[in-house]
C-alpha cells in the first residue's frame, strides 16, 4: 500500500542527497566565542546614495546593477531615514534552517553562505529570515546574499559616508571576563572554602543566614532569629539597590548552570503553563508551608546552592548521595539556559519578591538599536526576558527587573550601545525606532 | 560607450519600437545635445529624456537624466509655458540611473496619448500600463502606483495641477519633487501623460578601473565637505544664508542623490504645522529639501511656514519658486490657512495665473539656474553637467572634479565630442 504522502521506503530525501552539518564547536569556541566582524549600519549618516548596492552588484554579477545587489537601501522617503538591508550573519541563521535544499550553509568562519549550485530560489530563506536579507535578483530572479566579501566589503570601503563599518562592534566585551572572575571566585570561596557558609556564616555574635531559609526557618521554629531578620533585611536592600545581582555574579549553582549551558545542547522543551514564571513562587510558598507543617527546612534538603556549598568537606551532610540533586537539575538545561533559575529556583522566587522594589533597570533603546534584526541582547539573555519581536518591530523591549539578574550580557554584547543601566524613575528610551 | 538604445513611443497609436541612433547622432552628441539632435529629427512637438554617458556610472553624483523639449506646443498651447524656446529639465535623485538600469538611454515621445498614459520601461521594453484611478495629489498617486503598477524604483510623475493647465506645475519624482522649473509637468501633460515608472532592473557595463578612480575621487572629496555643510554651502551661494534660521528646531539628515559624496540635500523633519490636521501629541512632517531655490524663496515671503508650504507645493505638484511669486505679500489672518487655501486654488487653476513661472522667466540655455548668479563658467559647467550625465550642482561645487570625470568616461566619447556637445546645448538653447 502507498504511504499516504506519496513518498516510498525506498526513496531519497534531502536528508539522505545534502545532510545537514552539524555546527562544529570547540570547547574554546563554547567558553570564549570569537568575535566576529560584521557590518554595522549608522543610518543617521546615510544618505541614500546607494553606493553600497552599486559597488555590491559590480562585485555580485560585474556590471552596476542595483538590482541585483546582495544589500538594499530603503529609503523612507516620509522620515528621511534610512535603512540597509544586508545579512547579519546570525549565530544560529533562521535562513539555514528554513532551506529545504541545504544550499544555505554557515561555515566555520561565521559567514552565511549560499551554494549556487544547490539554490532554486524558492525564496523561503528571505521569508524565514527577520531582515529579509536574502535579496531577490530584480533581473534574474536569483536568491542573492550578502557574503561579507570573504572578509572585505567593498561597500564599506566604498561607502562616501562611513555609514557602513566593518567592526567587531561597540561592545563592552570586558563585563563577560569581569563575571566569569566573580562567580568563579564565589564558587571557590562559598563551596570550597567556607564550607556551608552560604547556608548559615556566624561570626561570633553576629550571624547571618541564607533569606530562603530564614524565611523557612521563621515558618518552621515560629521564631525569628536575629541572624536570620539581618540576613533578609540585608538582602533586601541589596536586591533593591542591585537587583537580583546574586543570581548572576554570585551563586554558585548559577555558575555550574552557566557551565553547563555551554556544553550541552538544548532538546527539549517545557510544557507552557511554566512560561508565567509562576511556579518558582509556588515551590517558595510550598517550602515554607512545608517548613510550618514539618517543624524543619524542608526545602534545604534539596536546595541545589546549598547541596553544593555542604556537600563537600568536613561539614557535608551526605557525602555524595545528596549531590545527585546538582547534575539532575543542571540536566534542566536540556531545555532552556538557566531553567532552573528562571521557572523554579526559591531563592530567585524571594529575590524577585524583593527587586520588585528595584531602584535600578535595564533599558535598551530602540533608537540606538539600529538593526532590527541583530536581536543579540535577546539571544544571550540567559532568563530570556527580552522580547525578540519587540525589537523587530523597532519598540523598547520592556524589561522586567524581577527576573533580570543583572548578569549585564545584554550590555556586554550589544554593538550599538542600545542596551543602559538607568535609574527607575530615569526617563525611558523612545519607544518606536524611527524607520 | 552603450549601443545608446533609443525608445520612441507613439503615444496617439500606443506603439513603441526601440532604435539605435545612426552613426551621425550617435558620435556627433552625448546626453542634452543628442536630446535635442533627437528632438531635431523627430519634430519640434517631440518630448525627449536622456542622460548622459556617465549617467550611472562609477563616476561620482553621475545621476542626471535630462528631459528636453520645445515649450510651444501648436495643438494645446495652453497647457505650456508660452515662450518658445529648448528646454532643458534635471531630474536627479536616482531618476537617471534607473533610466538606464532600464535598458534604454534615450526616450522620445510623439504625439498625444487620447486618454490619460502611464508608461513603464524595464528590460529595455516600454509598456503601456493601466492607470489606477485618479488621484487628488502625488502621495496618493504614488501610492495607487506602487500597489497596482508593475514594479519600478523611480518614477516621473506629473500631478493634476499640471492636467488643469496651470503653468507653472511640477513634475515630481515621486514624493520628492523635483527642479522642474521650466515646464516639464505641463509637456507631459500635454501628451496626456501620467508617468513614466523606472523598474531599473538592469545594469550597464563597467570597466576594472573606475572602481579604483570612485574610490580615490571619494577619498579626495571627503575631507571638502563636513556635515549638512553641503546643503548650507549652496543655501548661501544662492543667496539664502539668512534663510537658514528658519530650519532651526528641524531636524536634518543629510540626503544624496545616486552615488554623490557630497550630499547638497537635507531631509527636514519638523513639528507639524498644517492647520488642516487638528493638534496632536506628534505631529511631524517630513520633506526632502530638493529644490534649494524654491525653499529660499518660500522662506523669504513666509518664513517658519516655508516648510508646510513646501511640502504642500510638492504635494500639489506646483513650483515653489512661482508659488512663492503668487502668494500675497503677508500672511493673511488665518496664517497658514489662507496660503493652504491659496495654494489649494493655484493647483485648480483658479488662482492668480502668471504668464510663466518667475523662475522659468530666467532660464539660460533653457535651463533654470539652480543657483542664481551663475556667470559664463558656471553657465558652461552646467552645459557641461547636462551632457556628461553628472549632477550640474555638484560640478558648479566641486570644479576641480571636471578633469577627473573624463577618466570615467566610454570608450568612444572624444573630448571633441563632450566639448561640441555643451557648445551645443548652449548655442541651441
Amino acid at each position: 500500500m502507498e504511504p499516504a504522502n506519496n513518498i516510498r521506503d525506498n526513496e531519497l530525501g534531502i536528508d539522505d542527497l545534502r545532510p545537514r552539518r552539524l555546527e562544529k564547536r570547540t570547547l574554546m569556541d563554547r567558553f570564549m566565542p570569537r568575535r566576529r566582524p560584521f557590518i554595522l549600519f549608522d543610518p543617521d549618516r546615510c544618505t541614500g546614495c546607494g553606493t553600497c548596492e552599486t559597488i555590491c552588484a559590480t562585485r555580485n554579477v560585474g556590471s552596476i546593477a542595483p538590482a541585483s545587489a546582495s544589500i538594499r537601501v530603503i529609503r523612507n522617503d516620509a522620515r528621511g531615514r534610512n535603512l540597509a538591508v544586508y545579512c547579519q550573519h546570525c549565530r544560529k541563521p533562521l535562513c539555514v534552517e528554513a532551506c529545504p535544499t541545504r544550499a544555505m550553509t554557515r561555515g566555520e568562519d561565521g559567514i552565511v553562505r549560499i551554494e549556487k549550485l544547490f539554490c532554486t530560489s524558492c525564496g523561503l530563506c528571505t521569508a524565514a529570515c527577520p531582515e529579509a536579507a536574502p535579496l531577490r535578483d530584480g533581473r534574474t530572479s536569483e536568491i542573492r546574499k550578502c557574503d561579507l566579501c570573504e572578509g572585505d566589503p567593498l561597500c564599506v570601503r566604498h561607502c562616501p559616508n562611513s555609514a557602513l563599518t566593518y567592526t567587531k562592534g561597540k561592545a563592552f566585551r570586558w563585563i563577560k571576563g569581569v563575571r566569569w572572575t566573580v562567580q568563579l571566585i564565589s564558587f571557590m570561596l562559598l563551596v570550597l572554602v567556607f564550607l556551608g557558609t552560604f547556608c548559615y556564616f556566624n561570626a561570633g555574635s553576629f550571624g547571618l543566614a541564607c533569606p530562603t531559609g530564614a524565611l523557612q526557618n521563621i515558618f518552621a521554629t515560629g521564631r525569628v532569629l536575629l541572624a536570620g531578620l539581618t540576613s533578609l533585611l540585608a538582602i533586601f536592600l541589596l536586591t533593591v539597590l542591585l537587583g537580583r545581582f546574586f543570581c548572576g555574579w554570585i551563586c554558585p549553582f548559577g555558575f555550574v548552570l552557566d557551565l553547563v549551558d555551554r556544553i550541552i545542547p538544548k532538546k527539549f522543551g517545557l510544557p507552557s503553563f511554566l512560561k508565567t514564571r509562576m511556579a518558582k513562587y509556588g515551590i517558595l510558598g510550598g517550602a515554607a508551608a512545608g517548613s510550618a507543617a514539618f517543624g524543619f527546612q524542608v526545602f534545604c534538603t534539596v536546595c541545589p546552592i546549598g547541596t553544593l556549598c555542604r556537600s563537600y568537606g568536613q561539614q557535608a551532610m551526605f557525602r555524595g548521595a545528596e549531590m545527585a540533586i546538582v547534575p539532575l537539575l543542571a540536566g534542566l538545561e536540556l531545555t532552556e539556559r538557566r531553567s532552573w533559575c528562571r521557572y523554579f529556583c526559591p531563592v530567585g522566587a524571594l529575590l524577585a519578591l524583593f527587586a520588585s522594589l528595584h531602584l535600578l533597570k535595564i533599558v535598551i533603546g530602540a533608537k540606538q538599536c539600529k538593526k532590527f534584526s541583530c536581536i543579540q541582547c535577546a539571544e544571550v539573555c540567559p532568563m530570556g526576558i527580552i522580547n525578540a519581536d519587540k525589537l523587530r518591530e523597532g519598540l523598547s523591549p520592556e524589561i522586567p527587573m524581577t527576573e533580570c539578574i543583572g548578569c549585564l550580557r545584554c550590555l556586554d554584547r550589544c554593538p550599538y550601545g542600545a542596551a543602559k543601566i538607568r535609574f527607575r524613575w530615569q526617563k525611558g528610551v523612545p519607544g518606536e525606532v524611527e524607520r | 560607450m552603450s549601443d545608446l538604445r533609443t525608445a520612441v513611443v507613439r503615444l496617439d497609436k500606443r506603439t513603441a519600437e526601440v532604435v539605435t541612433p545612426d552613426g551621425d547622432l550617435r558620435w556627433e552628441s552625448i546626453g542634452a545635445a543628442l536630446n535635442l539632435a533627437l528632438i531635431e529629427r523627430y519634430g519640434a512637438e517631440s518630448l525627449v529624456f536622456g542622460g548622459g554617458p556617465l549617467t550611472g556610472t562609477l563616476a561620482p553624483a553621475s545621476a542626471l537624466l535630462v528631459g528636453s523639449f520645445v515649450s510651444a506646443w501648436p495643438a494645446r498651447a495652453d497647457r505650456s509655458a508660452p515662450a518658445t524656446s529648448t528646454r532643458h529639465v534635471p531630474l536627479l535623485l536616482t531618476a537617471g540611473p534607473d533610466f538606464r538600469f532600464s535598458g534604454i538611454d534615450h526616450l522620445v515621445l510623439l504625439g498625444a496619448a487620447e486618454r490619460p498614459t502611464l508608461l513603464h520601461i524595464d528590460g529595455g521594453r516600454v509598456r503601456f500600463v493601466e492607470l489606477p484611478p485618479q488621484a487628488a495629489d502625488m502621495p496618493s498617486l504614488e501610492n495607487l502606483l506602487r500597489r497596482s503598477a508593475p514594479p519600478f524604483r523611480s518614477a516621473i510623475l506629473t500631478s493634476p495641477a499640471a492636467d488643469a493647465g496651470v503653468h507653472f506645475a511640477s513634475a515630481s519624482l515621486g514624493l520628492k519633487g523635483s527642479l522642474d522649473k521650466a515646464g516639464l509637468a505641463g509637456a507631459m501633460a500635454a501628451k496626456n501623460l501620467k508617468g513614466i515608472l523606472l523598474g531599473g532592473s538592469g545594469g550597464i557595463a563597467f570597466v576594472a578601473e573606475d572602481l579604483k578612480r570612485s574610490l580615490e575621487l571619494v577619498a579626495k572629496l571627503k575631507g571638502e565637505r563636513k556635515k549638512t555643510g553641503g546643503f548650507v554651502s549652496v543655501v548661501e551661494a544662492a543667496g539664502g544664508g539668512d534663510c537658514l534660521k528658519v530650519l532651526k528646531g528641524a531636524k536634518l539628515r543629510d540626503a544624496a542623490c545616486f552615488h554623490c559624496p557630497a550630499p547638497c540635500m537635507v531631509h527636514a523633519q519638523f513639528a507639524g504645522a498644517d492647520p488642516r490636521v487638528p493638534p496632536g501629541p506628534k505631529q511631524q512632517n517630513g520633506l526632502l529639501l530638493l529644490d534649494h531655490m524654491g525653499w529660499i524663496a518660500l522662506a523669504k515671503r513666509r518664513g517658519k511656514g516655508a516648510l508646510s508650504l513646501l511640502a504642500e507645493s510638492i504635494r500639489l505638484g506646483l513650483d515653489p519658486s512661482a508659488v512663492a511669486s503668487l502668494l500675497p505679500a503677508e500672511g493673511g489672518k488665518e496664517g497658514l490657512t489662507s496660503d493652504f487655501a491659496v495654494l489649494f486654488d493655484l493647483a485648480k487653476g483658479a488662482g492668480p495665473s502668471p504668464s510663466m513661472s518667475s523662475a522659468a522667466a530666467d532660464l539660460t540655455f533653457g535651463v533654470s539656474p539652480l543657483v542664481p548668479g551663475t556667470g559664463e563658467e558656471a553657465c558652461r559647467r552646467t552645459a557641461l553637467a547636462f551632457v556628461l550625465g553628472v549632477c550640474p550642482l555638484f560640478l558648479l561645487r566641486f570644479p576641480q572634479i571636471s578633469g577627473d570625470l573624463a577618466a570615467f568616461l566610454p570608450a568612444g566619447v572624444e573630448p571633441a565630442c563632450v566639448k561640441r556637445s555643451a557648445e551645443r546645448v548652449i548655442t541651441q538653447g
